[in-house]
């Protein structure tokens, strides 16, 4: 769906490049998380994925064909949801899903669902006739996400999709991203947040001003990065309620004498592996923190 | 009705009921009357001469005044940004816009016309009107392009209007030089007087042409700089 190759890119008046040799694949119906802090250049990749800023170094191809030989019908097979509301706020959501509904026209792509049916997606039925002047900031951030579907693309680029939304709506969404995925749509989620990341996609990609420093799935990295060990709690004295911690190589667990003990001794409250999490591989990384 | 046809007309629809929601067929009313109460003023001879100048002025502020506050709309919510990644090109999205606001502009232009002008060639007046509209339309939007933040606008408009005004000196015979044929507006000022007075046809084709291409020409610089100004600096 997606093959860059050493793809470079500088603003115009600026001495130094904002991405720097990127290259990854993303394969049809995947989910690629794109992780980095602010200013690390995950926006401009975006734009550059998305055909916004052209000039660039290196090789492009989406969607099976070369970036520079697309024109404006590129934006048949895409949806991009914005990190911010950006919507006509005079007119009500459902006004606004219908104008850009309108862009499209016959453009040959199919779209099973109509605007009232995306409004209803989300939760925004009843406020579908209320001015977005009046939408709280979730509830613009759910309707800046079902316009990205409103053409029921391909490809969809999502900058932090579940960003404003309270945990029932950011599980709502989180659940129809995946129903995306099970539908074979490829995704490319820019996102800070090591959770969503962890839990919706394949792969994810470390960006440390704008250069690439790792990438793999959530689950290899975190035991990647993690120690090979487990941690045992058992019950601590009265004063002490936090319990007593034991640590297990993994390496003959099972074989463990001292571990095999433990067991039989007597009540253990958790076991837990000890494998890192995004987070932590990406500080180990780069030696940043995201927030 | 080709794709790119319906598109563009769909888009226009809702560049008009952007308009009203935004309240400027409202704010072109009150205008307009307050053209009808300052021409009510005037004798009518007076306010003869005074028509081709008031449209001059009026078409010029509208266009030039509405389209940058779109514009600064847009920036403001962002939704630019949308219709960047809309499967429609930006010419297409200018040209509805422009299309859109000089047709809003000449019917206010025309209303007055209607009720205060007097000699009036219609099959002139109103592809002048709707050109002149056009022109300042596009000219706002070209101006427009390279300020985030409309205050800073308004300096550079007003240069640019005090500038794109120099035609009237014209008119009334004040100044008159070749020089104003390299303003964009002489073609503006001609086809207006033109419709509402004696001028040849010859006059009036050639000023409509020159009209034309500078139309042509702004629109494109138009395309030119809402790429750079705005396509490449969203999200920035």
């Amino acid at each position: 769906m997606i093959e860059v190759e050493a793809l470079t890119f500088r603003y115009p008046r600026q001495k130094t490049d904002t991405i720097r040799g990127l290259s990854f694949q993303i394969e049809k119906g995947e989910i690629f998380g794109f992780l980095g802090p602010s200013g690390s250049g995950k926006s401009t990749t975006q734009k550059l994925l998305t055909g916004l800023l052209k000039n660039f170094s290196g090789n492009l191809r989406l969607l099976g064909k070369d970036a520079s030989a697309w024109a404006h019908d590129f934006y048949n097979h895409i949806g991009v949801g914005f990190e911010l509301p950006n919507h006509f706020t005079r007119l009500t959501g459902l006004e606004n899903l219908k104008l850009f509904a309108s862009f499209y026209g016959d453009s040959g792509t199919s779209q099973p669902l109509t605007p009232m049916e995306l409004l209803d997606l989300v939760g925004l039925t009843d406020s579908a006739r209320q001015p977005v002047s009046e939408y709280s900031k979730g509830m613009k951030m759910r309707l800046n996400f079902v316009r990205a579907l409103i053409n029921n693309p391909d490809l969809l680029f999502l900058d932090e999709p579940t960003a404003g939304l309270d945990p029932l709506n950011a599980r709502n969404l989180k659940n129809i991203i995946k129903e995306l995925k099970n539908q074979g749509k490829t995704i490319f989620l820019t996102t800070h947040n090591m959770y969503d990341a962890d839990e919706l996609c394949d792969r994810v990609a470390f960006l440390v001003e704008g250069e690439l420093k790792l990438i793999g799935s959530p689950d290899e990295l975190k035991r990647q990065y993690g120690q090979k060990t487990i941690e045992v709690i058992t019950p601590g004295t009265p004063e002490d309620k936090q319990g007593v911690s034991h640590q297990f190589s993994l390496d003959n667990l099972g074989t463990d004498q001292a571990f095999l003990d433990l067991l039989n001794s007597g009540p253990i409250e958790s076991i837990h592996s000890q494998e890192a999490t995004l987070e932590e591989v990406f500080i180990q990384t780069t030696g940043i923190s995201l927030l | 009705m080709s794709s790119l046809t319906r598109k563009f007309l769909s888009l226009l629809l809702w560049e008009f009921k952007l308009q009203l929601r935004y309240y400027f067929w409202i704010v072109g009313l009150v205008m307009t009357l307050v053209w009808f109460g300052i021409l009510s003023l005037m004798p009518s001879e007076l306010s003869a001469l005074w028509v081709p100048v008031l449209l001059f002025v009026d078409t010029c502020t509208i266009g030039v005044l509405f389209v940058a506050g779109m514009l600064y709309l847009d920036r403001s919510q962002g939704t630019m940004d949308v219709i960047a990644v809309m499967p429609i090109a930006t010419s297409t999205w200018i040209l509805s816009r422009i299309l859109s606001l000089s047709i809003l502009c000449s019917v206010f232009a025309l209303i007055i016309i209607l009720v205060r002008a007097e000699s009036v060639v219609w099959v002139r007046a109103v592809p002048a009107v709707l050109l002149s509209s056009a022109l300042y339309t596009s000219l706002g939007f070209l101006i427009a392009c390279p300020f985030k933040k409309l205050m800073d606008y308004f300096l550079v408009m007003a240069l640019t209007i005090a500038l794109m005004n120099l035609p009237i000196f014209g008119y009334f015979e004040v100044f008159d030089s070749a020089f104003l044929w390299l303003l964009p507006t002489q073609p503006v000022m001609k086809v207006l007087a033109g419709s509402l007075g004696e001028m040849t046809t010859m006059d009036f084709t050639f000023a409509m042409g020159l009209l034309l291409v500078w139309l042509g020409v702004i629109n494109f610089f138009c395309t030119k700089a809402f790429s750079v100004y705005v396509s490449q600096r969203m999200g920035a």
